[in-house]
């Protein structure tokens, strides 16, 4: 019985832990999101592969970000659990949700004196595919676009 | 061309659902699939185990070369001679239709166990250890008890479930969950078949030798560590001294000299 109450304990904390601190994280991380994507909501960022007034670009560059979030143990059991049974994986959606939104947010940040960013493209990739034990699994988003000068 | 700002809409790309409840709904779904496929295999193994015949046990496993896997490494074969001399003489007491066969690999670990077929492995160092033909006895006749009752097969099967259940759920967390459990009830099963295998050879020494004396000796020669049994599937080393001396009471089993083991 001990047995069993010491091997439950080791396998269950890790993922209360990462449940309740990866929700905390979570809420964190999307009440900035939120801030700032209000603040940064007056440079236009679009996916046109042209300006929308081409003849007044004075200067134009290459503007990036990128961010890597890591999943914790509870998001993966649950995910888990999802392939055994199939259905979404919303604990997954939340977290490529907030990569993809952080990058662009990145990529804003680097050029707040721009009036406009176009061919925005947004990338993924995941880092540790195997889902063998052990293994870290986190995902990249990467964000890049042409940052316009009028 | 005017650009209209909008913020992301955070209702479209993620699921609104409680985690929580998530889980909750598909472990529990899980948990009943698991215990019926294992209680439901596991009945099937134990009613096949039942009826599979000793002959048709040793016929499968003659198929399979455990000395080959065990690699044995043997270290004198006078030692083999008369060990097997001794397994060959417990068949009168035992009254199995095995055929047993030995193998003695050259190993530190004070063990022993059956392999399906009739194949008692015993590791050279419980031999090296032991202070009496007698104590090498007991823990040979601990075997016999265990192809006597059936235990290695059922252990064989209720293993295989256990693996293709695992398997079935795949590696990850939840694999880990299950393992745990299964495990412990794997070892609950285990405690039970060994203090059932000591009586027996306490039965097979008293019949072999007309006494029982030396029946513990091997337990006290286990190392100090193996002493706390936390995660052991053989239950706590005195609680299996105590109720051998208990058995060998209430039997009024003696004890006599032991012999020493020569060869």
């Amino acid at each position: 019985m001990t047995e069993l109450i010491i091997n439950l304990v080791v396998i269950i904390v890790p993922i209360a832990l990462g449940y309740f601190i990866g929700k905390y994280l979570e809420k964190k991380h999307y009440a900035s999101i939120h801030k700032r994507e209000k603040e940064l909501a007056y440079i236009p960022a679009i996916v046109l592969k042209k300006p929308l007034q081409p003849d007044m670009v004075t200067s134009a560059r290459l503007v990036s970000g990128s961010v890597v979030i890591s999943i914790d143990k509870f998001k993966r059991l649950v995910a888990a659990l999802r392939n055994i049974f199939g259905g979404n994986i919303a604990s997954f959606e939340s977290l490529i949700d907030r990569a993809r939104r952080e990058a662009i947010l990145r990529m804003k940040e680097q050029a707040t004196d721009a009036d406009e960013i176009i061919n925005i493209r947004i990338e993924t990739s995941s880092i540790s595919k195997n889902s063998r034990k052990g293994s870290i699994g986190s995902v990249e988003a990467f964000a890049y676009g042409t940052a316009l000068k009028y | 061309m005017k650009f209209n700002t909008q913020l992301p809409d955070d209702e479209v790309n993620v699921t609104k659902s409680s985690a929580l409840a998530d889980l909750t709904w598909m472990l529990g779904g899980l948990s009943a699939i698991v215990l019926v496929l294992y209680f439901g295999f596991g009945f099937l193994v134990e009613y096949g185990v039942k009826n599979i015949s000793v002959e048709q046990e040793q016929k499968f496993f003659s198929y399979v070369n455990f000395n080959e896997i065990l690699q044995e490494e043997e270290k004198d074969a006078n030692q083999s001679l008369k060990l097997q001399a001794i397994l060959d003489a417990t068949k009168e007491c035992s009254k199995t239709s095995y055929n047993f066969k030995l193998n003695i690999p050259n190993t530190d670990e004070i063990n022993a166990f059956a392999v399906p077929g009739g194949l008692i492995v015993i590791n050279q160092a419980l031999i090296d250890n032991s202070t009496s033909e007698n104590e090498i006895f007991f823990a040979l006749a601990h075997e016999i008890g265990h192809f006597n009752n059936r235990d290695h097969l059922e252990g064989v099967g209720r293993g295989f479930v256990a693996l293709a259940i695992t398997t079935m759920i795949g590696f990850s967390e939840a694999s880990d969950l299950l393992d745990t459990s299964l495990n412990f009830s794997e070892s609950h099963f285990s405690q039970e078949t060994e203090s059932d295998a000591d009586l027996f050879a306490v039965d097979l020494m008293n019949c072999y030798y007309g006494h029982v004396n030396g029946s513990t000796d091997f337990f006290k020669h286990l190392p100090e560590n193996d002493n706390i049994q936390l995660f052991s599937s053989h239950p706590a080393t005195l609680k299996r001294i105590e109720k051998i001396e208990a058995y060998i009471a209430e039997n009024g089993y003696i004890k006599k000299d032991k012999i020493d083991f020569t060869y």
